[in-house]
């Protein structure tokens, strides 16, 4: 998230940092204006959200920014106080934490309420569960979208039957927006949002590419924030012009030799959601001539091509391929060819105790990334919101060491 | 054959002619499964995974682990299946809704798994043989409900331990042979006296995921209290519901795990406030004790929200984070003494 302020490599990803500040300040727009707001939860298929005139808000966004903004412990420590577990995620715990907090001393002045609730399977239970508790709170409708899991049995290709069976539960996430506003789902307006989709993820997935380049471009630190519009503004025609901006100018240092570091001499990669808290972490590393090359959590989450011949399918097919979808041996090629491709010296797993889909295999990762292709890694030991979860001066020397140990 | 997590039909796996049964993990230390499993991940993964390592399901020939929508489930299944293989294993997919959209798919999944184990060992399953394994497990379950009567009048003679027992036990063990000891037991009750109403102990609910650790009921038991109802995963979810016998056998097996008392994490938390005070009233409950599993996120998210309703509601309630294996014993006695003190107080006032 673009929110610890911080000088930026790139000049485009200030527009990113326009477009992160515009969506939450017109959310309370459209709430004045009538427009109704539906709290979304992360991997809701926003693209149907957009073309059915409804404006998505992202709670778990709100919560990273918070976390940045070095607020998030006092509001999970709330939650915990109205009964939730430490063990919670921490995305709700922040969330919930901030209800009895005056609006006017929040970011953007708070989140407006919700006409209507969206909730998925795709990438996890708890938000299943987080949407319930809303659902709760606000007693306004829910819809749950639901999702087959992949890759039993080692095979993560996609079934037909689990397509068809997301398809209706796209399907079914129309008829609620539909009923919703009153109004059916304009198809143009769909299909259009579906193709803004597509180029953004052409776009991005070049961006992705072009952090191959020795020195690499732009690290994860920028990129975490940069992503933002990919998880809450996909379908729209701003998305598309920031990542254009973004891909020309990456280029253009690219071509000119540039990277984000001076001096590069080791890469690494980030697996997991960032520690939002602490995003001056990531970044800790370029004194010694190190970077976050890339990083799992921009690539594997959101987004994706979408064949726009067969528009339902291709959408089913992109909603349903990611990350937590994987196996864990897919998980292992995946990061082999990563780590070939982008000039990898190793991997630091966030082990993200508010996140088991992404962190529960990492330990299996580690040990077998080392044993086939030689790639170390480093586990450390977090939470993506709460700062407790974080030990800074443990987590650093065992960074450091780990970087000398790889030669910086 | 293993069974982790009570979505796997047990008539199918006893027609295809294995015995099934159930793996619930051990209080045992968890050792080995650190090496695999963050330790954020419930205990129940953790122990399945650890003991499956340490070679204690070797007289497994097969296990079905079901369903993939509890996250840690799926990385368990691999990663059992890599380092502790069974000589076959399946995992099911099954939709994560109770909502009739997702029957179908449901149904799909079953037929899968049917076909998978008929595979295997090249025998095809015939609907004569479903008939018959639906009436032994039928039948196991209407005597556990029929003994879940018998013994709301009877606790001086049927602790919360001996129950859970009973119910645990039928898990592990050949069917027809629970099932003859069961039919003993309930006619042995039977012709027992009902105890007299006064001085009787607080009869309680339990609510929560799978109980195994015994010294917790015994804690209950030693305090006053008695579990008279619950709807654990190891009770009242496992054996309540029936297979109806009208349906073609397949399907009414398939049709009774689709529409079960759901899991917390398929089905919103109003579904299971019924549940329990449907419970309730059947085991003329005063009280609920929440056993919040740590890390069980379902449980973790509806806990604080079913108590907040049932409090409303006036019922004495009290809410404990649990896992697999009871630790701090002391405390959890004191805890348990105090609120069945309170509660008794609030019954006489």
């Amino acid at each position: 998230m673009t929110t610890q302020e911080r000088k930026r490599t790139l000049r485009s990803s200030y527009m990113g940092r326009e477009i992160f500040k515009n969506y939450w300040a017109e959310a309370h727009a459209c709430k004045e204006q009538g427009r109704p707001v539906a709290w979304c939860s992360g991997n809701v298929p926003v693209e149907l959200v957009h073309a059915n005139g409804v404006y998505p808000l992202y709670p778990e966004s709100y919560s990273a920014m918070i976390a940045a903004q070095k607020m998030a412990r006092e509001k999970c420590e709330r939650a915990e106080g109205w009964g939730y577990s430490m063990d919670t995620c921490s995305y709700f715990r922040v969330s919930l934490g901030m209800e009895d907090d005056d609006p006017k001393t929040l970011p953007f002045g708070g989140l407006p309420r919700p006409d209507i609730l969206i909730t998925t399977r795709l990438i996890c239970m708890t938000q299943y569960k987080w949407w319930q508790v809303l659902s709760d709170m606000w007693d306004v409708p829910i819809y749950v979208v639901d999702a087959p899991y992949l890759g039993l049995g080692g095979q993560a290709q996609i079934q037909r039957h689990q397509e068809d069976y997301f398809i209706d539960q796209l399907k079914g996430l129309v008829a609620f927006l539909e009923e919703h506003t009153g109004k059916r789902m304009d198809q143009d307006r769909f299909l259009e949002a579906l193709a803004l989709s597509d180029r953004a993820a052409e776009l991005w997935y070049e961006i992705m590419g072009l952090r191959k380049s020795r020195p690499c471009p732009v690290a994860t630190r920028e990129m975490v924030g940069n992503v933002f519009p990919l998880v809450t503004l996909l379908g729209t025609r701003p998305t598309v012009d920031f990542f254009q901006a973004l891909r020309d100018e990456i280029k253009e240092m690219v071509e000119s030799g540039q990277g984000a570091v001076p001096d590069e001499r080791i890469r690494l990669a980030l697996d997991n959601i960032p520690p939002w808290h602490d995003l001056a972490f990531l970044s800790s590393v370029e004194e010694r001539g190190a970077i976050f090359a890339i990083e799992n959590y921009t690539c594997y989450a959101w987004g994706g091509r979408i064949d726009l011949s067969d528009p339902w399918r291709g959408y089913a097919r992109k909603c349903l391929d990611t990350w937590p979808a994987y196996s864990i041996e897919e998980r292992i090629q995946i990061y082999i060819r990563q780590a070939q491709e982008y000039h990898l010296d190793g991997y630091v797993f966030h082990a993200n105790r508010s996140c088991k889909p992404l962190s529960t295999a990492q330990q299996e990762m580690q040990r077998v990334l080392l044993e086939r292709v030689g790639v170390p890694g480093l586990l450390l030991e977090g939470d993506h919101a709460d700062p407790r979860g974080f030990s800074p001066a443990h987590a650093q020397s065992q960074l450091e060491a780990f970087l000398e140990m790889l030669g910086a | 054959m293993g069974v982790f997590w009570d979505y796997v039909p047990e008539e199918l796996i006893h027609a295809a002619g294995f015995l099934p049964y159930r793996i619930m993990g051990s209080t045992e230390n968890i050792s080995e499964a650190d090496r695999y499993m963050p330790t954020y991940v419930c205990a129940l993964m953790r122990s399945a995974l650890d003991q499956a390592v340490k070679g204690r399901y070797a007289f497994l020939d097969g296990l079905i682990v079901a369903p993939m929508w509890c996250e840690a489930m799926k990385p368990l299944y691999e990663l059992w299946r890599k380092h502790a293989p069974v000589p076959w294993m399946e995992a099911l997919d099954l939709p994560g809704t109770t909502e009739p959209s997702g029957r179908s798919y449901f149904f799909r999944e079953m037929d899968r798994l049917k076909g998978s184990l008929e595979a295997w060992t090249g025998r095809e399953i015939t609907p004569e043989a479903l008939a018959d394994s639906i009436k032994v497990y039928n039948e196991g379950r209407v005597l556990l409900k029929r003994l879940f009567h018998l013994r709301q009048g009877r606790l001086s003679c049927f602790s919360s331990v001996d129950w859970a027992q009973v119910v645990l036990s039928s898990m592990v063990m050949p069917k027809e042979e629970h099932n003859r000891r069961l039919a003993e037991l309930a006619k042995a009750l039977e012709e027992l006296p009902e105890d007299e109403q006064e001085n009787g102990p607080l009869r309680l609910h339990l609510t929560g995921t799978i109980v195994v650790d015994l010294s917790l009921l015994r804690i209950i038991d030693e305090v006053g209290g008695a579990v008279t109802s619950d709807d654990l995963y190891t009770g009242v979810r496992w054996y309540w519901d029936l297979v109806e016998e009208g349906l073609p056998p397949f399907e009414g097996i398939v049709q009774r795990c689709w529409a079960k008392l759901p899991c917390s994490a398929r089905s919103m938390p109003n579904v299971r406030l019924g549940q329990i005070l449907d419970m309730m009233k059947l085991g003329r409950s005063q009280g609920i004790i929440f056993l919040t599993e740590k890390h069980c996120d379902p449980h973790t998210f509806e806990d604080p929200l079913l108590k907040s309703w049932v409090e409303k509601k006036g019922i004495p309630s009290l809410q404990l984070d649990t896992e697999l294996a009871l630790r701090g014993a002391g405390q959890v006695r004191t805890r348990i003494q105090t609120f069945v003190e309170m509660a008794r107080m609030g019954e006489e006032k």
